[in-house]
């Protein structure tokens, strides 16, 4: 039986960026794509996880802070779980954490008074962010929006961890064994959100992918890209902006002939590389006059280097900092 | 209606062997959807809502979409159908999705009049269908033939009697052993995981509870932690596959090793690369050029950005030992091979399914790296020469 979220992702809370200082909130715009809101709705809809993948650069990450912003205003922090996968991760880290040594060193210690039962309010059982996030959902009610998870680079990790992730993923409850089989349970009405990224450096396992639902987020097209350089940069001029990204996507297009597919320049690149561009036009009113300008932030290789600036007369190549 | 034909899109989906096949919970899952308050406006969003659910990868999307072109008239017209009916049903209240509003919030199926037309159009839908697919039988069952410069226009192609799809020897109902191969799957198996228990040694910071606790049981008081052993493949394996003629009845040994290797479990997905005879080599690039599915890649391509010491490659073929030619070209091209793949790599190993004694003189002298037979023996052999300690 499918219910009707609460209130439905739809992009626009971010277009503008977002600072508030006694809340410490500072979020840059994010300007997602049409099909990437549709598929937040899905996932909304559905209740399962949606795994993200793209190039890097393109905001997967991000989404998932977006979101819970839209759905939870200023207090998003609270409704917000951010799990970074390392390659020495393991399933159960982003479960709960006992501190075995501590409670094993208290229980040398022949102080009666400390309490080495392991209950959930024990000090020496620490919950991940996705316990976190089930445990905040008892809190809940029905009326709000379900608390987000973001399960980071999920790819990184060895191949054994999507797969234990699966119970959890599916039900939305763990028990822990070490503390007498205690099961912590997010509420059954209020499923949590979780957005998954990967980089597609492995393949995930079969299982995995099927509890999820899937989008690829695509390079923006030219007049998306302007928005969201204009947005950023409010000051520059829209000629220059004009100008740069006529040369960027120029760029890209030579990268993905010449074959580096794995490392063209994406959103992020552009944004720094505008952000710089923005800098010195501001404060020295010109920018330089090489050509790609500043190229010291698009080029990340020194393959990339010398065929695509290969084509320049030597005198446009300065020397200047 | 619906429910019928996405039916046949999800059976179609399934039965392609390059998509990722999507499960029954996932059909069911699309049915709740449309279902329920969530607006499916047209086609596209369509397309949208079924990619989300069954698509897994990028790589496979442009074939998900051309399947689902192929039942793009056929949705089409049901959908417009269904718009028209629901509408009908509706008190005016004008939606633009298809979804009738209905009074309580919580009635789920769709009015019953509907029913009934459904059927007619499944029916119709159904014959349709039959008369499309019986003209495609008429014309496989005959054998056409194209003869050039007949101005009558007679053309066509020869095509085989019937359509019949070739199963593998191992899947076929007639095998009643299941050791046709001379390495048996298990011990297939026993290598690969033999291949992987080699990376344990470096000690994490990560105590190892159990053994820690085994220690202070033993010497009484708590001295020192011991800290768990890292355990990481971070091998990756390649195996290379000779598809050349002589090599057609080795083929599904072949397929076999690959096989068994993903299903191990501990090295992802391990996709074969085939090459004929020998990869052919790209004077531009410098490369040489293997197939995999549909496409072909270089070998910088295949390896990618991994660190070269932790790359493995495994090449079964004959190496022209078969036919028994001594054949200058293809020792040298063999020896370029293994001169470029030693370069990129740091274990070569060579799986040959003819027996030793027919590779002298032969094409297969040029092979420099460690060449093993097909057997249980060779076969570990093969192995911890993988690992780098061969004989």
């Amino acid at each position: 039986m499918i219910t009707k979220p609460v209130k439905l992702y739809n992009g626009n809370a971010l277009q503008e960026p977002v600072r508030n200082e006694e809340k410490e909130i500072e979020l840059a715009s994010y300007i997602p794509s049409p099909g990437l809101v549709r598929a937040v709705e899905l996932a909304q809809v559905l209740r399962r996880p949606l795994l993200l993948k793209g190039e890097p650069g393109c905001g997967k990450t991000r989404l998932a802070e977006a979101v819970a912003y839209e759905l939870h205003g200023d207090n998003y922090k609270d409704f917000y779980f951010k799990w970074d996968v390392k390659s020495t991760s393991k399933a159960q880290d982003g479960l709960y954490m006992i501190d075995h040594l501590r409670r094993l060193r208290d229980a040398s210690l022949k102080d009666k008074k400390i309490d080495l039962e392991l209950r959930e309010n024990s000090p020496y059982l620490e919950f991940g962010q996705m316990g976190k996030a089930f445990i905040k959902t008892r809190t809940m009610t029905e009326a709000m929006s379900p608390p987000v998870i973001l399960i980071d680079e999920v790819d990184k990790a060895n191949i054994d961890f999507p797969n234990d992730l699966l119970q959890e993923l599916d039900s939305m409850e763990f028990t822990i064994p070490e503390a007498g089989n205690i099961r912590i349970e997010a509420n059954r009405k209020i499923r949590p959100l979780v957005f998954i990224t990967s980089n597609d450096e492995k393949p995930l396992p079969a299982a995995f992918l099927r509890r999820c639902l899937f989008h690829f987020i695509e390079f923006p097209g030219y007049d998306d890209l302007f928005r969201i350089v204009q947005v950023n940069f409010p000051a520059l001029e829209e000629k220059i902006i004009k100008e740069k990204l006529t040369t960027f996507q120029e760029l890209r297009t030579k990268m993905e002939e010449e074959g580096f597919s794995n490392k063209t320049i994406s959103t992020s690149e552009l944004l720094d590389w505008m952000k710089i561009i923005d800098y010195y036009y501001q404060t020295t009113g010109e920018i330089s006059k090489e050509e790609p300008p500043y190229y010291q932030s698009l080029f990340k290789d020194i393959d990339q280097l010398k065929k695509l600036l290969k084509k320049q007369p030597v005198e446009n190549l300065t020397l200047n900092t | 209606m619906r429910k019928l034909l996405l039916y046949d899109l999800f059976e179609e989906i399934r039965s392609d062997k390059r998509l990722n096949r999507p499960g029954l919970q996932e059909y069911f899952s699309l049915l709740e959807l449309l279902d329920s308050h969530y607006q499916v406006a047209d086609l596209d969003d369509l397309l949208f809502v079924c990619q989300a659910l069954w698509l897994k990868s990028k790589a496979e999307e442009k074939l998900f979409n051309e399947i689902f072109e192929k039942f793009r008239g056929r949705l089409g017209v049901a959908f417009q159908q269904e718009k028209r009916t629901d509408k009908d049903a509706t008190t005016g209240t004008g939606s633009k999705g298809h979804m009738p509003k209905k009074s309580g919030p919580d009635t789920p199926a769709p009015p019953p009049d509907t029913g009934r037309k459904i059927e007619n159009d499944i029916r119709q839908e159904k014959e349709k269908h039959a008369e499309e697919s019986q003209l495609e039988l008429y014309e496989e069952g005959n054998v056409h033939f194209a003869i050039q410069g007949i101005q009558n226009g007679i053309s066509g192609k020869i095509d085989r009697p019937g359509h019949k799809k070739s199963i593998s020897i191992v899947d076929s109902p007639y095998l009643f052993t299941t050791d046709y191969f001379p390495v048996t799957n298990r011990q297939l198996q026993q290598g690969w995981r033999k291949l992987k228990s080699q990376y344990t040694g470096n000690p994490l910071q990560l105590p190892d509870m159990p053994s820690t606790i085994r220690k202070i049981a033993r010497e009484g008081i708590f001295t020192s932690i011991i800290y768990e052993k890292e355990v990481l493949n971070r091998l990756s394996l390649f195996i290379f596959t000779d598809q050349g003629g002589s090599m057609a009845s080795f083929d599904e040994f072949g397929r076999e090793l690959c096989r068994s290797a993903t299903q191990s479990g501990l090295h992802g997905v391990v996709k074969p690369y085939s090459f004929y005879n020998i990869p052919l080599f790209d004077e531009d690039k410098n490369d040489h050029i293997l197939s995999a599915g549909n496409g072909s890649y270089t070998l910088k391509q295949i390896f990618g950005q991994r660190n070269r010491n932790n790359i493995a490659v495994l090449i079964y073929s004959d190496a022209g030992a078969l036919r028994g030619n001594y054949n200058e070209e293809r020792i040298a091209d063999t020896t370029r091979f293994i001169k470029q793949l030693q370069s990129l790599t740091a274990y070569v190993t060579w799986l040959n399914p003819l027996p030793a004694y027919r590779w002298s003189d032969t094409s297969a002298v040029a092979v420099e790296v460690p060449m093993y037979e097909c057997n249980r023996n060779g076969f570990e052999n093969a192995i911890n020469s993988l690992k780098g300690k061969h004989i």
